[in-house]
């Protein structure tokens, strides 16, 4: 049986899910995407502009990626559900990247208006994947209501510093009985690999590849990085010790 | 012709559309393309309602798509 990453009723071959924001320039941004391998690619939902044409991310990637609509920026539960409605109604969709954040300075989540917005929106038919703190309770509360994963954060949004508070992560993902993507704060390959390795199912991420000097090729690395991470928790490392332990037999040993 | 004053993506503007798809058209949108949402005072109007859903004089109207997004 293949290892799958199933989200929902949904059943994914990659486990990466990569941003479409802050890349050089859209050829760029397809042919990393395409590099990472990833299957679920998420956009944001804006007001169109009134004064410019744009091209549509839905005739550039929708008919090849799973597409995960955002509320990123939403600041109120009553923004965020109505940002979730115009995704729905725009890319034909129920899924949803709940973001609800509580502060422009460091986009950490509002958790007590996530968890609302959150029911909300299940409660309406949303399969939501929310954008949370690396907090194992609230990660609970969103369970509780019925969220299809949860996706803490490894450290603030575009900061690129990997994982704050490894423990937390490994008692978010032990706890789990949905699905854990790390979300947010990866800025290198090892970071994806760690996410894997403290247990995540899934690594989703952005700036550590469209801001990176050779985004394809940060992509490629990524898309390996998740893939060791993954095999390397599923095969179980070994534990710490204090001491040396040799792995050259001791018998026979010249001079003994 | 009756003009309407309503906000059109947070911009307060007079419109002699009676109806979305008229709104859209106006603005240069092609109420066909993939992709566009469009909600009035908070409510989401399904794209089959865009002909019959009249626009009065107060609507807040939002006008969406999808956009690069992390």
């Amino acid at each position: 049986m293949p290892d799958k990453l199933q989200i929902s009723n949904k059943f994914f071959s990659s486990r990466l899910l990569i941003g479409t924001a802050g890349y050089p320039n859209q050829q760029i941004m397809l042919d990393s995407i395409s590099a990472s391998g990833a299957e679920i690619v998420t956009v944001s939902i804006r007001r169109i502009s009134l004064d410019a044409y744009a091209e549509s991310m839905i005739d550039l990637i929708g008919d090849k990626y799973h597409l995960l609509p955002n509320t990123a920026g939403c600041a109120t539960v009553n923004d965020a559900v109505l940002t979730a409605k115009l995704a729905r109604e725009s890319l034909q969709t129920n899924w949803i990247k709940l973001e609800l954040i509580g502060d422009r300075d460091t986009l950490y989540p509002d958790s007590s208006q996530l968890i609302i917005a959150a029911e909300e929106l299940i409660k309406d038919g949303f399969i939501v994947l929310p954008y949370c703190t690396d907090d194992p309770i609230v990660c609970q509360k969103l369970q509780d209501v019925g969220c299809a994963a949860v996706m803490p954060l490894g450290s603030p949004i575009g900061s690129g510093m990997g994982i704050c508070n490894p423990y937390n992560i490994e008692m978010i993902c032990k706890r789990s009985n949905v699905p854990v993507v790390l979300d947010a704060g990866v800025g290198t390959a090892s970071d994806a690999t760690q996410a894997m390795e403290l247990g995540c199912d899934a690594v989703l991420l952005n700036s550590a590849v469209s801001k990176s000097i050779n985004p394809i090729g940060m992509a490629k690395a990524m898309r390996d990085a998740v893939s060791a991470g993954r095999l390397a928790s599923l095969s179980g490392r070994i534990p710490k010790r204090k001491y040396a332990e040799p792995s050259s037999p001791r018998l026979g040993l010249i001079g003994s | 012709m009756n003009n309407s004053k309503i906000l059109v993506n947070g911009k307060s503007e007079f419109i002699t559309a009676k109806n979305i798809n008229e709104l859209l058209l106006q603005k240069g949108i092609t109420p066909t393309s993939k992709g566009i949402a469009v909600a009035i005072n908070g409510i989401v109007v399904p794209k089959n309602y865009w002909e019959s859903k009249d626009i009065i004089t107060g609507d807040q109207v939002e006008i969406v798509k999808p956009f690069k997004g992390g």
